[in-house]
This record gives structure tokens, C-alpha cells and sequence, in this order.
């Protein structure tokens, strides 16, 4: 054996691999990404490190989802949870017995956060008031600020965000009414729309239905973390506390405008009137995919893709809306060419000829998929995945946290934010 | 004014989730330029047979809140122009797909040697780098391949497509990320490069089901079921095409409906436990649906959301443009133009102090030539002139 390397040469070496990888993760779009032990990971932003996020409320999945959002970008998100059970969305479903937690609801909406248990008794009380005192935000889902909730924000000088997000705002003639995800759904105008294509012309008389499970409550989060790096930069220049009211039936809306607009040009949107003249979802033998096309090489492309028939070159199919008038023959010949296919070869053959397509891919699929893998999206062997935002320079080769168990936090809390670590 | 006031945003985007994005930040008060060109109109500005439309609009909700300027970005001149305005902007954000703002002269490191501070935010379908990155991709596509089209749909249905709201939630996500990246720049004085990848943002609207699959737990198409909530539906109403949807969390949610349906079989002990109802949970609300199909859909709505219960109608666009509520939250606002008139659009999602922004209309093709390229930027009109001549501005 040689003789070990001196300290300051190891220093030197040390240093010399942190410059590489610093090198690499500041390099232009297009390279990949650094790999260490054979793992992608997903470099986790540091954007919003320092703020002090405090999330209170039981059963609001926006508000998780919200925190975990910003605990994404680095910021450090504590949930104030009541005993003994703590938050309700610990038990929203779908539930995987023998996981910690068991909701898979909660292990991805509060994946990254903290929980600090607070009850009634003084001690807790005052507990409580440290937190919020400290925090740079609070996150909470009250129609009406009161007592513990408004005392810290009354009177307080210095930067403050407090972003309540409700079903229908705390404003309004609904202001108390209650909301779910399946009402507010149907209530921000996509919902009346769903399903369209080929599951509406299989059960046209169908009720409309929910996209996902919670996909307003995950849209009024992510509106609500706009909400509030817009409400601390408000704060930040006048001094005192600003708050911002989202509604989930709003969040919504804002999202969906697109019917709005169309019915004012004069078309009113329906189940039955909205699906893609040609194209959308195909049948294939073992499963299903996507296709659609806007542009006219694409067009082209589809029509040799199925085979060239000779109706298809027909001159006046040259024209988008004449194609739009005969969606009907050329969906018929479309999708009896893709019956016939597998998934895969449906997607190779689309790719082979210039034409947009995608598989309906399960969650169980996604796991192999290539492309998620080369971007580090999954932590290898775990349920967890990565923030979507990939940001560069500097950024830390963390892997995503989970979820907190109940109370998890409540002793690294114990003198508010400054007894933490990240 | 608003909150943003003081950010310009050098927006390279087009279509639908870039323009959301950009939207919103206009809507916040940031000034947001517009880089547009004749040669390549946006999908607004052209007939789209996809909208049902032979002719361009003449209003777009995305262009809402900015300002339009036309370059011809493969010209010398264009893109030295466009360079000027990343110089003295905050912001750029682009939906190009991977690899055109590098052709263009716009990659990050060429944004950054001219503004070291800048943020630019790369939204894509799959983002910038991986097998998939170059290859096309629209709402429904990456909804797909995100697992959100497949989560939704009937039970026993084929997977349902997911179209605006995906590339608009894809626009939100962008416009947080922009926000961040500044709150960044803000500590370090640095700028920031997010890419952000639409089909990853469809994951996240599917991530309780894509823990669930990774889990190694079956996941299945739900239609409108809940596991626990029963009922848990969109319900026929009298008339044509009107839903209600309702839901009962809990055995006394339950009650209340059932003394409100007042039918025998509503107050049967078969229902009156969550578990009961779990198990005849199609006998049920068969029996519920037959009921609300005797029912006034508003009428109905308003009783029940009175008992505490979450009801509420399957709004379509009618309904959302005439709803007090809506209107009282200014989440329906009304914007005129002196040649187009008066139309309703949607307002702001977030309310706080500061953050009215007057709506305007969508600005014609290039109005903002001159204030932008002379009155920001310091050319002269002579050689604005020269450049319309050329095509350089175009």
C-alpha cells in the first residue's frame, strides 16, 4: 500500500471534483445531468431557501399541496397539526396499507414538509404563537381569520404572507358554502366539458366527470404558492403584512377561460361538440393512445402513416376545415388502423411519420419510462419523485423528502424556526 | 400597477401554456413584451379549424395585459434587437421546442452574457434534455403520457383526453417558477435557468394515483367514485343536459340529504351507515339520480348548499358568465374596445391589496413597435422605418 495522500492534497482534489460538478450542473441545456453511484438525481432548487412557511388547516389538500411546492424550492414548510389525529388528508385515499403513511395522498401532497403537534394547553399555545410569529407565511383554509389565526398578522411589522385558499373565496355571496373536488370541479367550467371524444361517444348519456382525483386542489395550490411569493413581495415594500384570498372555484376558472371566450364568439362548448375533429384517443390492442394533429405536414404524415388511401389525397383535404368537415370518414379509417396495432407500434409508426403522439401511460408505467429516467425524475427504489422544476446553478444533488409522520417535528421545532435544520 | 410592477418580461412564447404563463404575469403588473412576427403568426392571430374559426380572432385572453412587437428573429437585425430587450429585461420565457432558442442566438448563455441577471424559464413538452426531448408534443400528449388522461374516465371507459386546462396548468406552474427564480436572483444578484417539462407537470396533477402505482398498489379509472364518499356524483337534472353534483363526507351529511330527498327509501337503515352505502353504493345513487331527474338543477343547488352540504351545478359557460358570485369576486370581468366592443373574460385568481390590474384588450400585431423598439430601447423612428422596410421587423 502507497502512503495515504496528505490533507492538503486531498483538500485539493475535493475541491477539484466540486468545480467539475459545479461545471456540469451549470452548463447548457442539452447536457445531461451529472450521475452519481450509477442514480440520477433531480437536483432539488434551493430558490426559496430561508423562508418559513407554517401550514395550518385539517383536510385541505391545496394547502399541503401549496407547502410542498414551496418546500420543493427549498423553503421550510411546518404543518401545525391537532391531536391526536392531526390532519384529515392523512386519511384521504387511495390508501396503501403497510406504507408510512398509508395515504398515498398525503405521501405525495406533503412530501418535503415538517409536522409539529399542537394542542390546547399553554405550553402549546405558546408554541404555536412562536411559529406563526416567525414565519414568513402562513398558508391556511379559513373563510374568516380569527383569534390564534389573526393575532400574529395584526400589528405585525415586516415581511408577512397570509394566504388563505378556500372553495369559494372568503368574499362573495358563497363565501360558506363547501366545496370538494368533485364539485369545484364542476363548478370552474372544465368539468361540464369531461369527458369529450371517445369516452362521450361511447356513453354519450354519461354524466360529466372528474379529471384525476384532486387535480383542483393540486391547481388551487400551485396558484396559492404564486400567491404568496407575490404577497411577500408586496409585503416586502410596504412593510406590513399582505394577504391574499384564492378561491378554488376561481383557480379554476382562470385555468379554464377558454370557454368563456368561445361563448362569447358564439359557440357554446359541450360534451358533445368539443372532441378533436380527427385524432384524439385510439383503441389499440393492448391499450390506448393519443394523437392529434394541428399542422398540415402533420396531416400529411398521419395520411401516409395509415396507409395512403386515395380519398385521403383528395385536393380538398388540403383545406383544415374541409379536413375538419370529413373528421368523421378519416377517425373511421384512423382507428381501425390503430385497433389492429399495439400501443407501441401505434406510437413508432406516429413517430416514424412526423406525427404527434403519446400512449395513455399507467402511473405503474412511468417508473421505466427513458425520458424520466435520463431527467432523474424518480428516485431509484422509491416512491417519491422530483420537483418538476429543474433549476440550475446552484443547485443541491438532495433526494426528495417524504411525507411527515404526526408530530414528527414537533421536538426540532421546539424553539420555532431557528432550532431547525434543513 | 400591481405586485409585479417594475419586472419586464421578454415573452418568446406561443400557443397556449408559454402565453398563460406570461399572461399571468402581466395580470400581476409585470410589463410583458411580446415578441411576435408576421412570419409565423401565433394560433389566435390565424383561422384554426380545431376552434371551429375561419378567420383570426379578435381577442385573445392570452395576449391579455401585454404589449406586441414583431421581429423577424432569423434576421441579423431581429435578433440583435431581440438581444436589446433581453439586455434591459427581468424575464424570459419561451415553449419552443428543445433546441430552437440555441438556433435562434437565445439560448441562456447567450441571454446571460448580456444580462448576467436575467430569468428564462424553458417550458417543453419533456423538457430539455433525455431521449424524448425533441419530440412534439400538445396538451392531450403530454396528459397522456403523465398518467392524468389515464386516471380519468368511466370505470371500465377508455382514458379520457386532457386538453386546455393541462397546457394552462402547465403555464401556472411556469409563472411559479419565474416568481421563484426572481425571489433567487433577489438573495444571490444572480439569474436563474428553470426548464420545466409540461408531461412532469401532468405527473404532479396525478400524483396521489402515481405514489399509489409506485407503491405497486392497482390503480384503476374511478369515473366520479370516491372509496369512502357515497354519494359522490354528478347527477341528471330536469332539462337539457343539467348536472348536479353532490357530495356526503359523512353520515350526517348523508341524513341531511336524505330528509331533504324525504322518499322512503332515502331514510332506509340500508343507507344510513357510510359502510351501507359503500356496499349498495350503484343502488343508491341510481335511486339519488332518479330523484335529482325530477329536480330543478339551480334550485336544488342552492337548498342543499344552504343544509351545509357540497352541491353544486355542472356550470357551463352560460352559467359562469351570469353568476353573482363569480361576478361579485370580479372572477367575470368585462373588457371593451373601441372597434370590437364589450365582451366578458375571466378576471385574477389571486385577491390582495395592490393587485387590480385594469383588463385590456389583447393588442393588435406589432402595436407596440415604436414604444418598444424607440421609446424603450432608444432607436429613432428613421431606423425603425428602415427596419419595417427591410423585413427585419416584421
Amino acid at each position: 500500500m502507497g502512503k495515504s495522500l496528505e490533507p492538503e492534497v486531498l483538500e485539493q482534489c475535493f475541491r477539484f471534483v466540486l468545480r467539475e460538478l459545479a461545471h456540469r450542473i451549470q452548463s447548457s441545456p442539452g447536457d445531461s445531468l451529472p450521475c452519481m453511484e450509477g442514480i440520477m438525481h433531480h437536483p432539488q432548487p434551493e430558490a426559496l431557501a430561508h423562508l418559513r412557511v407554517v401550514v395550518v388547516g385539517s383536510g385541505s389538500v391545496a394547502i399541503n399541496f401549496a407547502g410542498r411546492t414551496l418546500a420543493d424550492m427549498g423553503a421550510t414548510v411546518v404543518k401545525l397539526e391537532d391531536p391526536p389525529d392531526g390532519d384529515s388528508c392523512r386519511r384521504y385515499p387511495p390508501i396503501a396499507d403497510g406504507f408510512d403513511p398509508p395515504s398515498s395522498l398525503f405521501a405525495f401532497a406533503a412530501a418535503g414538509t415538517h409536522s409539529v403537534l399542537v394542542g390546547d394547553g399553554d405550553a402549546d399555545r405558546r408554541h404555536r404563537a412562536l411559529l406563526l410569529n416567525e414565519a414568513d407565511v402562513i398558508l391556511h383554509d379559513q373563510v374568516t381569520e380569527a383569534g390564534w389565526l389573526a393575532d400574529p398578522v395584526d400589528g405585525r411589522v415586516g415581511r408577512l404572507a397570509v394566504v388563505a385558499v378556500t372553495p369559494y373565496g372568503q368574499f362573495g355571496p358563497k363565501r360558506d358554502v363547501v366545496g370538494t373536488d368533485l364539485t369545484l370541479f364542476q363548478a370552474g367550467g372544465e368539468g361540464y366539458l369531461m369527458p369529450s371524444g371517445l369516452a362521450h361517444e361511447e356513453r354519450p348519456d354519461g354524466p360529466p366527470i372528474l379529471a384525476g382525483r384532486y387535480v383542483p386542489s393540486y391547481q388551487a395550490g400551485m396558484v396559492a404558492a404564486v400567491g404568496t411569493l407575490v404577497a411577500l413581495r408586496s409585503s416586502e415594500v410596504s412593510g406590513v403584512p399582505e394577504r391574499v384570498d384564492i378561491s378554488i372555484q376561481d383557480a379554476q376558472l382562470s385555468l379554464n377561460h377558454l370557454v368563456v371566450d368561445r361563448w362569447q364568439d358564439g359557440v357554446l362548448e359541450r360534451r358533445s361538440n368539443r372532441s378533436f375533429r380527427y385524432g384524439g384517443v385510439l383503441r389499440c390492442r393492448d391499450g390506448y393512445v393519443q394523437i392529434l394533429t394541428l399542422e398540415d405536414h402533420q396531416w400529411h404524415g398521419l395520411r401516409d402513416m395509415i396507409g395512403s388511401p386515395g380519398w385521403a389525397f383528395d385536393p380538398a383535404l388540403d383545406d383544415q376545415l374541409e379536413r375538419a368537415r370529413s373528421g368523421g370518414r378519416i377517425n373511421a379509417a384512423l382507428r381501425a388502423w390503430a385497433a389492429s396495432r399495439t400501443r407501441d407500434d401505434v406510437v413508432r409508426s406516429a413517430k416514424e411519420h412526423g406525427v404527434p403522439a403519446g400512449a395513455f401511460l399507467s402511473p405503474a408505467d412511468l417508473r421505466s419510462d427513458e425520458q424520466l429516467r435520463a431527467r432523474g425524475f424518480f428516485d431509484q427504489g422509491h416512491e417519491l419523485f422530483a420537483s418538476p422544476f429543474l433549476m440550475r446553478a446552484p443547485a443541491r444533488t438532495a433526494p426528495p423528502r417524504r411525507a411527515p409522520r404526526l408530530g414528527e417535528h414537533t421536538a426540532m421545532f421546539a424553539d420555532g424556526f431557528s432550532g431547525s435544520v434543513r | 400597477m400591481g405586485p409585479l410592477a417594475g419586472i419586464r418580461v421578454a415573452d418568446f412564447s406561443n400557443h397556449a401554456a408559454g402565453p398563460q404563463a406570461t399572461m399571468f404575469l402581466g395580470l400581476l403588473g409585470a410589463d410583458v413584451i411580446r415578441i411576435e412576427s408576421r412570419r409565423r403568426l401565433d394560433i389566435q392571430r390565424r383561422p384554426h379549424a380545431v376552434y371551429g374559426r375561419d378567420r383570426a380572432s379578435t381577442f385573445d385572453h392570452l395576449g391579455l395585459h401585454k404589449r406586441s412587437i414583431t421581429l423577424d428573429l432569423k434576421s441579423g437585425g431581429g435578433h440583435a434587437l431581440a438581444l436589446e430587450l433581453v439586455a434591459v429585461a427581468d424575464v424570459v420565457v419561451e415553449n419552443f421546442r428543445p433546441g430552437v432558442m440555441a438556433r435562434l442566438g437565445l439560448s441562456w448563455d447567450d441571454c446571460t452574457r448580456v444580462n448576467p441577471r436575467i430569468v428564462m424559464v424553458s417550458l417543453s413538452t419533456n423538457g430539455q434534455e433525455g431521449p424524448a426531448a425533441r419530440a412534439p408534443g400538445y396538451a392531450p400528449i403530454f396528459a397522456a403520457a403523465g398518467a392524468l388522461g389515464w386516471i380519468t374516465g368511466y370505470r371500465n371507459g377508455p382514458p379520457v383526453e386532457i386538453r386546455n386546462m393541462m397546457d394552462h396548468t402547465a403555464g401556472l406552474y411556469a409563472c411559479f417558477a419565474v416568481l421563484a427564480a426572481l425571489h433567487a436572483r433577489e438573495l444571490s444578484g444572480q439569474g436563474r435557468y428553470v426548464d420545466l417539462s409540461a408531461r412532469e407537470v401532468a405527473i404532479t396533477l396525478a400524483g396521489e394515483s402515481v405514489v399509489h402505482g409506485l407503491r405497486g398498489q392497482p390503480v384503476t379509472r374511478m369515473g366520479n367514485e370516491h372509496e369512502n364518499w357515497v354519494p359522490h356524483g354528478v347527477f341528471p337534472c330536469s332539462g337539457d343536459d343539467r348536472w348536479l353534483a353532490i357530495v356526503c363526507t359523512n353520515d350526517r351529511e348523508w341524513a341531511t340529504l336524505a330528509s331533504h330527498i324525504a322518499e322512503p327509501w332515502a331514510t332506509s337503515s340500508t343507507y344510513r351507515a357510510v359502510r351501507g352505502r359503500i356496499a349498495h353504493r350503484r343502488d343508491l345513487e341510481d335511486r339519488v339520480a332518479r330523484w335529482t331527474g325530477t329536480q330543478d338543477r339551480d334550485r336544488l343547488a342552492e337548498e342543499l348548499q344552504a343544509r351545509g352540504l357540497a352541491a353544486e351545478r355542472s356550470f357551463d359557460a352560460r352559467d359562469l358568465v351570469a353568476d353573482s358570485h363569480l361576478g361579485t369576486r370580479c372572477a367575470i370581468v368585462e373588457v371593451s374596445h373601441p372597434a370590437h366592443g364589450r365582451r366578458r373574460t375571466v378576471g385574477s385568481p389571486w385577491h390582495l391589496k395592490g393587485a387590480a390590474v385594469v383588463p385590456t384588450w389583447s393588442p393588435e400585431l406589432g402595436a407596440h413597435n415604436e414604444a418598444v423598439l424607440c421609446g424603450l430601447l432608444g432607436h429613432t423612428t428613421d431606423e425603425l422605418a428602415g427596419w419595417i422596410r427591410d423585413g427585419i421587423v416584421y
